[in-house]
C-alpha cells in the first residue's frame, strides 16, 4: 500500500528561490556538511578495520531485508516475552491512531520526544497537540524548529539553517511564554545552557516519551536509539510509559548483526567511532527496578516501505539515515534541506519521497535536485545504488509520461542529433551558422526556448569556425 | 608492559579525544586516594563554587565501600548511596528530585570498549542510569579487567552473559563522550542534557 508523507506544498521554483536567497541557510549548511564529509572520510582512515565491518554491515541489512517479515516475527515475540506491546501499523494514519490511543488511555497530558525521521513522517506532534497533548521536542535542533513552527533542514542537525540570533529571540519569546529566566546572552553556550534548563523540568514532569529507533535486534526485542546529548537517555529512563516508533526496515536478525551495523550511523554521519549516548531497551523494567517504563509499546510502521521489497529498489530499505549522502551533495549543499519540499532531503530522499508514495508527491524530486555527480552513490555506506536509482526514477517518470510535454519534446529532438556521430557533427554545423544572433562579446549568451534558462547564470564558448573532427579530415584524412 | 596495561592506555587515548578524564590506581590500596583527587579535580574544574551532593553506586567488587568517608571532607560534600533493591512509587518523585538537585554522580560499570573509548552501564534494582544522567558531573568506576580491546568484543561478552539467561538487562547505555550537539551554527557545545564532564577512574582487581 502506498504511503503518506507530509509535503511541502510551494511549488518547487518557490522553494528553491527561497533556499537561494536564505543566506544564514547557504552559510551554514555549506560549512557543516562539507565539515562532516571531511570527518568521515578522517574516521575510517584512522580506523583500518572500519571499512571491513561497514560490507558486513551492508550484507547483515539486506539480508535482515530479504527476511524482514520473518525478523519481525520474531522481534514482536520476543518485546511481547519482555513486558512490551507491539502494534503493526500499515499507513501513516493508523501508526497516529494507534499512539492517540496509548495516550488517551493514560490520560497523557504531556510527552517529550527524542529525535526522530519517522515521527516528522506521521507529524505527530501535529496529531498529539490536536488531541490536547502537550508535545516537547527536546533534541536540540528539534527544539528550536518546534519553537519556530518550521521544519528539519538536514536529517543529522534539523535546524542548520537558523543562526544565533534567531535562536535566540526564540528563546526569549519561549521564556515569556514559560515566566523562566531568558538566556544570558547569545553566546552559544548561553543558549545551550538555557535549552538544558528549559528542557529538564519538562523532561522531569513529562507523563509519556516518544522515542524513534535506529535499529531493532528480532532475536532480542530490542530497540536501539543513538544521540549525542543523552535526551534519549532522559526520555527512556524517566517517564513511566514508553512508545518507540520505527519503520519496519530497521530490523537486523540477530546480536551479531547488530555488532555489525551500531558503529556505522555514527562513523558515515559524523565521523566519530560511536555517538556520545547508545541506548538499548530490550523490555519493561523488572519489580525492583526504579528506571526504565512500567509500559513500553513499539509501533512498527509499514507507510510505503514493504512496497520496495522485491524490487530493483530494494536497497533503499538499507538506509541508516547516517546524512552522509546528504554532507556529500553539491545540491543539497546550496539548496538546504527545505528546497526539497519532503522530510527526507537529498539523494535518499529524491529517492525515498517518490518511491514510498508512488509518486504521488513531489515527483519533480529525482529530475530537478541531482547534477547526477555520483558522490551519493561513493558516499553511502550502505551501497545504495543512488545515482542508478535517480536515472531509473527519471526513466520511470517519463513511461508514466509524468514530465511536460515541451521537455519531452526537446530531449528527444536533442537525443535524435546525439545519438549518432553524423547526427552530432551536423547539429555542430547547425550552431556555427545559428549561433551568430546570441554571441555578444566572443561569448555565447542567451539560446531560444528551453535551452534559454542554462544562460541566465552563464555564458560558454561559441562554436569553433572549424571543429577538430574538420580539422583532421581536412589535413590527417586527405594525407592517407 | 602487560596487555592489561596496553588496554588501558588505548582506552584512556580514545576517552581523553572525546573530552573525558582518566585517573588511575595503579595500586589496589591507592583507590580511596585517587578517587578524591579526581573527584577534587572534576568540582574545582567545572563546578568551582556552590554546595556538593553525590549520589552513587559501587560495582560489586567494591560493594560496602562508604564513599563519605573518603569524599566528605571535600568541600562539605553530602554522599546518598542508591538505594539497594526495592521501590516505593510514592517516594519516587521524591528521589528524582534528589537527583535531580545533586551535583555529582559516581557509579559502576559494566565493561569498556578500548578502540572506542566506550563505557556500558546497565540499569538493575541496584545499579542505576539517572546518575550518569542528571548530574553536571558523572565519575565512573572501572575495574581495570573489564577493559575490553572493541566495543564488538565488549557487546559480544555481553550477549553471551545475558543471553544464556533467557533475557538482556531492560535498559542498558553505552556512554562514549560526555553529552554533547553541534546543533546551533554547526559549533560544539559540551553539556546539553547529560553531564558536561564526565571521569573515569581506573582500579586493579579486588581492593577489599
Amino acid at each position: 500500500m502506498d504511503g503518506q508523507l507530509p509535503i511541502d506544498t510551494r511549488p518547487w521554483p518557490v522553494r528553491r528561490d527561497a533556499a537561494l536567497h536564505d543566506q544564514t541557510m547557504q552559510q551554514t549548511i555549506g560549512v557543516v556538511t562539507k565539515r562532516l564529509a571531511n570527518a568521515k572520510v578522517t574516521a575510517y582512515a584512522a580506523y583500518p578495520e572500519a571499512n571491513h565491518w561497514r560490507q558486513r554491515a551492508v550484507e547483515v541489512k539486506r539480508q535482515s531485508i530479504r527476511q524482514l517479515e520473518e525478523h519481525l516475527a520474531t522481534f514482536t515475540q520476543q518485546v511481547e516475552s519482555h513486558g512490551g506491546k507491539v502494534h503493526r501499523a500499515t499507513t501513516a494514519a493508523d501508526a497516529i491512531q494507534t499512539i492517540l490511543e496509548v495516550a488517551q488511555h493514560h490520560q497523557v497530558r504531556s510527552v517529550i520526544k527524542t529525535k526522530s525521521m519517522v515521527t516528522e513522517e506521521l507529524e505527530l506532534n501535529r496529531a498529539l497537540e490536536n488531541a490536547g497533548i502537550a508535545v516537547r521536542e527536546t533534541d536540540l535542533g528539534e527544539y528550536i524548529i518546534q519553537l519556530a513552527h518550521e521544519k528539519p533542514s538536514h536529517i543529522l542537525a534539523p535546524a542548520l539553517h537558523k543562526n544565533r540570533e534567531q535562536i535566540h529571540a526564540l528563546f526569549d519569546q519561549d521564556a515569556l511564554v514559560y515566566h523562566t529566566e531568558p538566556p544570558a546572552s547569545e553566546d552559544i553556550v548561553a543558549l545551550t545552557q538555557y535549552a538544558r534548563r528549559r528542557l529538564r523540568e519538562e523532561f522531569l514532569a513529562a507523563d509519556m516519551g516518544v522515542t524513534g529507533g535506529n535499529f531493532l535486534v528480532a532475536e532480542t526485542g530490542t530497540v536501539v536509539l543513538i544521540t549525542n546529548e543523552g535526551n534519549a537517555d532522559m526520555v527512556t529512563t524517566l517517564p513511566r510509559l514508553l512508545v518507540s516508533v520505527v519503520g519496519v526496515e530497521k530490523i537486523v536478525a540477530d546480536w551479531s548483526g547488530l555488532i555489525d551495523v551500531i558503529q556505522q550511523p555514527a562513523l558515515s554521519g559524523v565521523g566519530q567511532r560511536l555517538s556520545s549516548y547508545t541506548t538499548l531497551v530490550s523490555g519493561t523494567r523488572g519489580p525492583d527496578q526504579w528506571e526504565g517504563p512500567d509500559e513500553w509499546h513499539v509501533v512498527l510502521l509499514d507507510n510505503g516501505r514493504t512496497q520496495l521489497k522485491d524490487t530493483p529498489f530494494e536497497d533503499v530499505l538499507s538506509c541508516i539515515r547516517c546524512g552522509a549522502c546528504l554532507n556529500v551533495c553539491p545540491v543539497f549543499r546550496q539548496v538546504g534541506g527545505h528546497a526539497y519540499g519532503s522530510v527526507y532531503p537529498g539523494p535518499i530522499g529524491i529517492v525515498e519521497t517518490p518511491l514510498l508514495t508512488n509518486f504521488e508527491v513531489l515527483p519533480e524530486l529525482p529530475s530537478a535536485l541531482c547534477t547526477l555527480c555520483h558522490a551519493c552513490g561513493e558516499a553511502c555506506p550502505m551501497n545504495i545504488d543512488l545515482p542508478g536509482h535517480i536515472v531509473q526514477l527519471r526513466q520511470m517518470k517519463q513511461e508514466r509520461h509524468m514530465n511536460a510535454i515541451g521537455v519531452t519534446r526537446s530531449y528527444r529532438w536533442w537525443a535524435r542529433f546525439w545519438a549518432t556521430p553524423h547526427g552530432y557533427r551536423r547539429s555542430m554545423r547547425w550552431a556555427r551558422w545559428g549561433q551568430w544572433w546570441f554571441v555578444r562579446h566572443g561569448r555565447i549568451q542567451s539560446a531560444p526556448g528551453l535551452a534559454g534558462g542554462w544562460f541566465k547564470t552563464r555564458d560558454m564558448p561559441p562554436v569553433a569556425s572549424m571543429t577538430f573532427h574538420e580539422w583532421w579530415d581536412r589535413t590527417r584524412g586527405k594525407r592517407q | 608492559m602487560t596487555e592489561t596495561d596496553a588496554l588501558r592506555d588505548q582506552f584512556q587515548q580514545q576517552f581523553e579525544a572525546l573530552g573525558g578524564h582518566l585517573f588511575y590506581a595503579s595500586r589496589a590500596d591507592l583507590l580511596p586516594e585517587v578517587l578524591a583527587s579526581a573527584y577534587q579535580t572534576m568540582v574545582d574544574r567545572y563546578l568551582p563554587t556552590g554546595p556538593l551532593q553525590v549520589v552513587y553506586w559501587l560495582n560489586s567488587d567494591l560493594l560496602g565501600w562508604d564513599l563519605h568517608g573518603v569524599l566528605g571532607g571535600i568541600r562539605g560534600t553530602q554522599c546518598i548511596s542508591w538505594p539497594q533493591g526495592g521501590r516505593q512509587q510514592a517516594v519516587q518523585g521524591q528521589w528524582q528530585d534528589l537527583l535531580a538537585e545533586s551535583q555529582v554522580g559516581i557509579t559502576g560499570s559494566a565493561w569498556a570498549a578500548a578502540d572506542t573509548g566506550t563505557v556500558a552501564l546497565y540499569a538493575s534494582p541496584s545499579t542505576g542510569l539517572l546518575p550518569s544522567l542528571l548530574m553536571p558531573i558523572h565519575i565512573i568506576l572501572l575495574n581495570q579487567n573489564r577493559i575490553q580491546p572493541s566495543v564488538r568484543e565488549g557487546l559480544k561478552r555481553f550477549y553471551q552473559e545475558n543471553q544464556a539467561a533467557g533475557r538482556m538487562p531492560p535498559l542498558v547505555k553505552l556512554i562514549t563522550g560526555p553529552s554533547m550537539t553541534a546543533d546551533i551554527e554547526g559549533q560544539l557545545v559540551i553539556g546539553v542534557h547529560g553531564p558536561m564532564a564526565i571521569a573515569v577512574v581506573v582500579y586493579e582487581e579486588s581492593i577489599f
